[in-house]
């Protein structure tokens, strides 16, 4: 069983050291200018723990370092070579346009939440009184919608400067009442400093909000087959 | 470059209480399968139907709120909708109480779809 980390061009690059799942070395299977990154095993490594994880991940962020890379959700295994060079094969001009358009690019995460006052200065305003629950129906969706026009209005402060200082970017709907966003960016490599005082200087102006900045990541959300889910559950529900 | 994975935390806001509940979700994704041991079985299937309710419950209040945004209902419509939705909501917490379930409960990860609520 082979399992595959991502695809990477310039083939004839020889592959990092580092070791892949349950200490598997890293093989290069090669269709013409595409190499797939795999490892081979005899047992399915990947249970999904926090530490085979990482490993998968490490190995991603490595070849990153130096290639461009199209990462691969964890867990992508193939019966064996013929299948993934089949799969090479038969997406080949889908994999070298997307290679380009994230080559020197990194995905950052981004997430902010409405966060209790650190000081207590302003919290009065911002939280929301449990003692004015609603009374009616009519009060009861209007307090909704206006609960909703609020994140989104918070949430576009936050991501709209930043998805400008991106080359893309990709929101998720939240998946709680006090995440206001929750969202990817694609960034050149040079920009990420800047991308990242960027994230303080809105922390700084929206006090309110905790907000939480991960990267570099392989670019996960600008890929392949995730575009299309991602963009069906992207923007604000 | 080393291992550890506070290497990809690029900007962290002075609160990170908000974001901690995550790392019980992870925990909940990793570790846990369905319950279905004969001890637990009633309370998983509790959670299963809770979280199809908590979904319906969920689309229907946001069709609720885009009809109510585009302003062609009437007055007591509104209110019936609100009221009904309303003692949903409610009824759904002594529901989750009842089976000793939490908002997290009632979620499933559907992979690259993301999560069902």
């Amino acid at each position: 069983m082979i399992w595959a980390y991502a695809v990477c061009d310039h083939p004839d690059l020889p592959l990092p050291r580092r070791r892949g799942l349950a200490q598997a070395p890293l093989e290069g299977i090669r269709q013409d200018g595409l190499l797939a990154v795999v490892s081979q095993h005899t047992h399915v490594p990947g249970d999904p723990a926090l530490d085979a994880l990482w490993a998968h991940e490490r190995v991603v962020e490595r070849l990153m370092a130096d290639r461009a890379v199209l990462p691969l959700r964890f867990g992508t295994k193939l019966p064996d070579v013929e299948s993934v060079r089949a799969t090479l094969a038969a997406r080949y001009d889908e994999f070298l346009l997307t290679l380009e358009k994230v080559r020197g690019r990194v995905e950052l995460g981004v997430r902010a939440m409405a966060s209790p006052q650190p000081d207590g200065a302003a919290a009065a305003v911002v939280t929301p009184q449990p003692a004015s629950t609603p009374q009616t129906g009519r009060s009861y969706l209007f307090d909704k919608l206006a609960r909703g026009h609020r994140n989104e209005h918070e949430a576009g402060a936050v991501h709209d400067p930043l998805a400008a200082m991106a080359v893309a970017s990709r929101r998720s709907r939240s998946q709680s009442d006090d995440e206001v966003l929750r969202a990817a960016y694609l960034v050149q490599r040079a920009d990420v400093a800047r991308f990242r005082m960027l994230v303080q200087r809105l922390q700084q102006q929206q006090p309110e909000l905790a907000i939480l900045c991960t990267g570099p990541w392989p670019p996960y959300s600008f890929v392949g087959a995730g575009d299309e889910a991602t963009a069906i559950r992207g923007g604000a529900s | 470059m080393t291992d550890s994975p506070a290497d990809n935390l690029l900007a962290t806001p002075l609160n990170l209480d908000p974001f901690a509940r995550d790392l019980r979700r992870l925990d909940d994704v990793l570790t846990r399968r369905l319950q279905a041991d004969p001890d637990n079985v009633e309370r998983g299937l509790a959670q299963l139907v809770l979280t199809l309710i908590e979904l319906l419950r969920q689309i229907m209040e946001r069709q609720a709120l885009r009809r109510v945004e585009a302003g062609n209902l009437d007055d007591a419509t509104v209110e019936r909708l609100g009221a009904t939705l309303m003692a949903l909501e409610a009824r759904m917490e002594e529901l989750k109480d009842t089976f000793g379930l939490t908002d997290e409960d009632l979620n499933l990860d559907l992979g690259p779809l993301g999560r069902l609520l």
